[in-house]
């Protein structure tokens, strides 16, 4: 058989990209059936060798779509692929970046480019097209809104994972080999458990709990066996996408949601609000009373961003917002 | 011509106070805005949050929760308080992504209440109408 053309365009950290470097030998098995035709980390080509290629057989997004140029790659790998990947959280939910979408993007743009202390000039904030003369400079278009991949293309498989971990990956090398054979690409398929995190946690949570408030990790010595939710650390192990291997969990770190949502959860993060509701203070709501648990609630730092710390897309705050700002 | 907005509001009472308290509204014939579509829940911390969001999310200007009297009245013992936390981390996460978190608002209404829930329900109405739709 011939061997699958597959292009891979990147706009993250380039973490993924170390996550497929990190397959191996597997790469190296890998290579007698995929010959990689674009790749701008490993090798050196520019968009109009990707413009050049008439048909690909797989294409591979890493990171999310935040300027007009990564809309434009995604939509070109859509259209001249078989089988689109998403790869990692930002090309499957947002990820990160899409935390930015809780500002608009003038106050993105202002607090970089004009008030930091460090810009030069003020007001000095770069636009797609500057005239230098008779010469026109052009720039990327910084959009409205950080969007995961499948706002702009439809895609065949995600691999979430912040980067994708090795069972992951293994999944994501089977799942290719697969499409080498059969030459049939999934819908929407996700590498990732149905079940949540804390399905296969070692960690036991007693009958009951009660924590006097949320911490953040920096502000508590942490047990290495008792649940995160009993110390009173957030931790999106309920609500997120097992096979991670827990990682995070092993290196005595809360659960931060990089796989996404399980299928039974619309909104993350009210759903999370609903864990953090029942257990805050659970032992002495009567004795605080409504102010006391008042202050509690207003202690916690940053909510928004810790609850949907790679999924803010997904939210349903954010399709408010989008909805409003029309 | 003028036409006033009508503010969609989806308001979750709890069987035990609220919502009883909203039956003895409409047996003694109080007036309230016909926009405020009463929703009866078990308790008022049966309401996930998600409902919240989801109401906002398919059109709803506002949400109304109506529970018992903190801090003895609840059927279930402690669920106004769990209702209570949540409508508080709820309106924190709408102040913190730019949505006037006075489109939620929780208020404990009992049994014998009727008066209160009519007037609740026109004041909460007409602020709505001051901070106009939610998606403009």
């Amino acid at each position: 058989m011939n061997k699958l053309k597959a292009a891979y365009a990147y706009s993250s950290c380039a973490g993924c990209d170390v996550a497929i470097i990190n397959l191996g030998e597997k790469l190296l098995s890998l290579s007698e059936k995929v010959e990689f035709v674009y790749w701008t980390t490993a090798t050196d080509f520019k968009m109009e060798d990707l413009k050049s290629h008439k048909e690909l057989d797989i294409a591979i997004a890493a990171g999310a779509i935040r300027t007009s140029e990564h809309e434009e790659l995604v939509k070109l790998l859509r259209q001249k692929s078989k089988l689109l990947i998403a790869l990692g959280s930002c090309a499957c939910f947002g990820g990160i970046p899409s935390l930015a979408n809780l500002y608009d993007k003038s106050k993105l743009l202002n607090t970089i480019y004009a008030e930091s202390p460090s810009s030069s000039k003020k007001n000095d904030v770069p636009q797609p097209l500057t005239k230098l003369g008779k010469m026109e400079l052009t720039i990327p278009e910084f959009q409205e809104w950080c969007n995961p991949v499948d706002f702009a293309a439809d895609v065949n498989i995600y691999v979430p994972g912040c980067p994708p971990q090795e069972g992951t990956m293994d999944w994501f090398v089977n799942t290719i080999n697969e499409y080498y054979q059969t030459r049939s690409a999934p819908k929407g398929m996700i590498l990732a458990s149905e079940k949540s995190l804390c399905d296969t946690c070692e960690r036991k949570l007693p009958q009951k709990v009660s924590i006097d408030k949320l911490y953040r990790v920096h502000e508590i010595r942490l047990d290495q066996t008792k649940c995160f939710l009993q110390q009173g650390v957030l931790c999106h192990g309920p609500v997120t996408r097992g096979g991670c291997n827990e990682r995070c969990v092993k290196a005595n770190m809360p659960c931060k949601g990089c796989m996404g949502p399980i299928p039974t959860v619309r909104d993350l993060g009210a759903k999370l609000i609903s864990v953090i509701g029942t257990i805050l203070q659970s032992d002495d709501e009567k004795q605080l009373g409504e102010e006391g648990l008042k202050k509690v609630v207003d202690e916690i730092h940053d909510l928004t961003g810790s609850l949907y710390t790679y999924s803010m897309p997904l939210s349903y705050v954010e399709k408010i917002r989008r909805k409003r700002s029309i | 011509m003028n036409v006033q907005f009508e503010p969609k509001i989806v308001a979750f009472l709890c069987k035990w106070c609220a919502s009883a308290g909203a039956d003895l509204a409409g047996v003694s014939r109080l007036k309230y805005p016909p926009t405020l579509v009463p929703m009866q829940v078990l308790c008022s911390s049966r309401i996930d949050p998600q409902f919240i969001m989801d109401a906002f999310e398919k059109g709803a200007d506002g949400v109304l929760i109506g529970g018992c009297h903190t801090p003895n009245d609840c059927h279930y013992i402690t669920g106004n308080f769990k209702a209570y936390k949540r409508h508080l981390m709820l309106q924190k996460m709408l102040e913190e992504a730019g949505i006037e978190s006075r489109r939620l608002r929780l208020e404990w209404i009992s049994a014998t209440e009727g008066r209160k829930l009519a007037q609740v329900a026109t004041e909460f109405v007409e602020e709505i109408q001051k901070l106009g739709p939610l998606k403009r």
